[in-house]
């Protein structure tokens, strides 16, 4: 019995050997590497691109923008957008991780939305992944992210903040679902970082802690979705503009499709 | 503009305890190895490699000890599903996937028909023995397969066996006695 096993081990070893001798391949590890590398940071010389046109134009309109402004309020509604202290007028860009979508889809929608707000996180967690799967991920349509903190909402803007920083280290989606599955733990206790840490790697929670403490990325970003909201009349959250066309805050799957499809079959 | 004053506590950042790019050189080069076994396919086992370390570097709790067994885990179940998948498997018989030069095209083509009945007996079998025996012929020692597969120690063995046996009966099922 024991010599016919081991004969069987034998057998099915000599099979297994037909796959080839595990070490006659030299895979390239510093090409996969940094293949990794450029996969986990998003391309920053666009956003610095971004950024230095978007600057130069914020110093014509931001007073403007800041004078048409009206009070936007959460759909729930408990409040406000804050007024940004030094707006930065954006040029249409964002960066690569707020995008989801071909940029060659025939509508384009800005989802406006607060990490503190519960209907913004009922649709996040609810609605988005059914818009992802029918109208993103078919090319149908182009999705911006952009933060519009409520000022009645304290911890808010501080979510966004860590949500875009997240974002440059590479973690935006997991950080933006964590903060929306727990809004009820952090928006009581104050403590963003400590659920945005349960889902960020050390060494990047680093990087993503100096952004949010001493950086300017973070901040400029939001910045700039919240001086969107104003220039688009951003009254509710959540907000969903498509094309320029507003389809309306805090609308069902349903709603938001009869909305959409004219625009698709538009093009 | 900095973050609003006194939302964040100043804290201690700790010195990161998980070396992600030692640890990327240390296994790459052989889990793309045991993933090509399966895969029969370099450019798609260096993918699919990847995808397991970024799968890693998106996974915090994975990230420390057992960083090891978990990325093993991870990338021969993916390199299973891949071969289940059977998107791939034309191009599987295209690709030189050949270890060293065959001397002629008889032996070359009995050598892509012994790997083609392989790779379907694997993927055919168990997953739990399907990985079992993918890693130990990619070189794994016992412990490392417990720690990779989370597994007794002390009963590695008699699951290689009847991981063995359950291939000999799949593969003498579908291809009779060889």
């Amino acid at each position: 019995m024991e010599h016919h096993e081991t004969d069987a081990d034998r057998w099915v070893d000599e099979r297994l050997s037909a796959l080839g001798p595990p070490g006659s391949w030299q895979p390239d590890a510093p090409a996969a590497l940094a293949k990794l590398r450029l996969r986990e940071a998003p391309p920053r010389h666009r956003w610095w691109l971004w950024a230095t046109v978007s600057a130069a134009a914020a110093a014509s309109v931001c007073v403007a923008v800041l004078l048409i402004s009206t009070p936007p309020a959460c759909a729930n509604p408990r409040g406000c957008i804050a007024v940004p202290a030094a707006a930065v007028k954006t040029a249409g860009g964002q960066p690569d991780f707020k995008q989801s979508g071909s940029s060659a889809a025939p509508v384009t929608c800005e989802l406006f939305s607060d990490f503190e707000c519960p209907h913004c996180a009922a649709f996040y967690l609810d609605t988005l992944p059914r818009l992802s799967a029918e109208y993103i991920d078919t090319g149908k349509v182009r999705l911006l992210r952009r933060d519009a903190p409520v000022a009645r909402h304290g911890h808010a803007r501080m979510a966004a903040l860590y949500a875009d920083a997240a974002g440059e280290a590479g973690f935006y989606r997991p950080v933006a679902e964590k903060l929306y599955r727990t809004q009820a733990v952090w928006s009581a206790n104050g403590d963003v970082e400590s659920q945005v840490a349960a889902v960020v790697p050390a060494a990047a929670m680093e990087k993503v802690r100096a952004q949010v403490r001493n950086g300017s990325a973070a901040d400029r970003m939001v910045t700039a979705d919240e001086t969107a909201a104003r220039e688009r009349h951003v009254d509710r959250t959540p907000m969903l503009i498509c094309n320029g066309h507003t389809i309306g805050p805090n609308l069902s799957f349903p709603q938001i499709e009869a909305q959409i499809d004219p625009l698709v079959g538009q093009r | 503009m900095n973050a609003p004053s006194g939302a964040i506590d100043p804290v201690e950042i700790p010195a990161d305890p998980f070396d992600f790019e030692a640890f990327f050189h240390a296994h790459y080069p052989r889990i793309a190895r045991v993933i090509a076994r399966v895969v029969g396919d370099h450019a798609r086992a260096e993918d699919l490699a990847a995808e397991a370390f970024w799968k890693l570097w998106q996974t915090p709790r994975a990230q420390g000890e057992n960083s090891g067994g978990w990325l093993y885990r991870t990338a021969v179940r993916m390199a299973l599903n891949d071969l289940r998948s059977g998107r791939r498997r034309q191009r599987y018989e295209s690709l030189a996937d050949d270890p060293a030069p065959l001397p002629n095209p008889e032996e070359a083509h009995a050598a892509a028909e012994e790997r083609k009945q392989v790779r379907h007996v694997l993927a055919r079998l168990r997953g739990s023995q399907a990985e079992l025996l993918i890693l130990r012929s990619g070189g794994l020692t016992y412990d490392e397969l417990a720690g990779a597969l989370q597994l007794n120690p002390s009963s590695v063995g008699t699951l290689i066996a009847r991981a063995q046996q359950a291939f000999r009966k799949e593969y003498l099922k579908h291809y009779g006695t060889p």
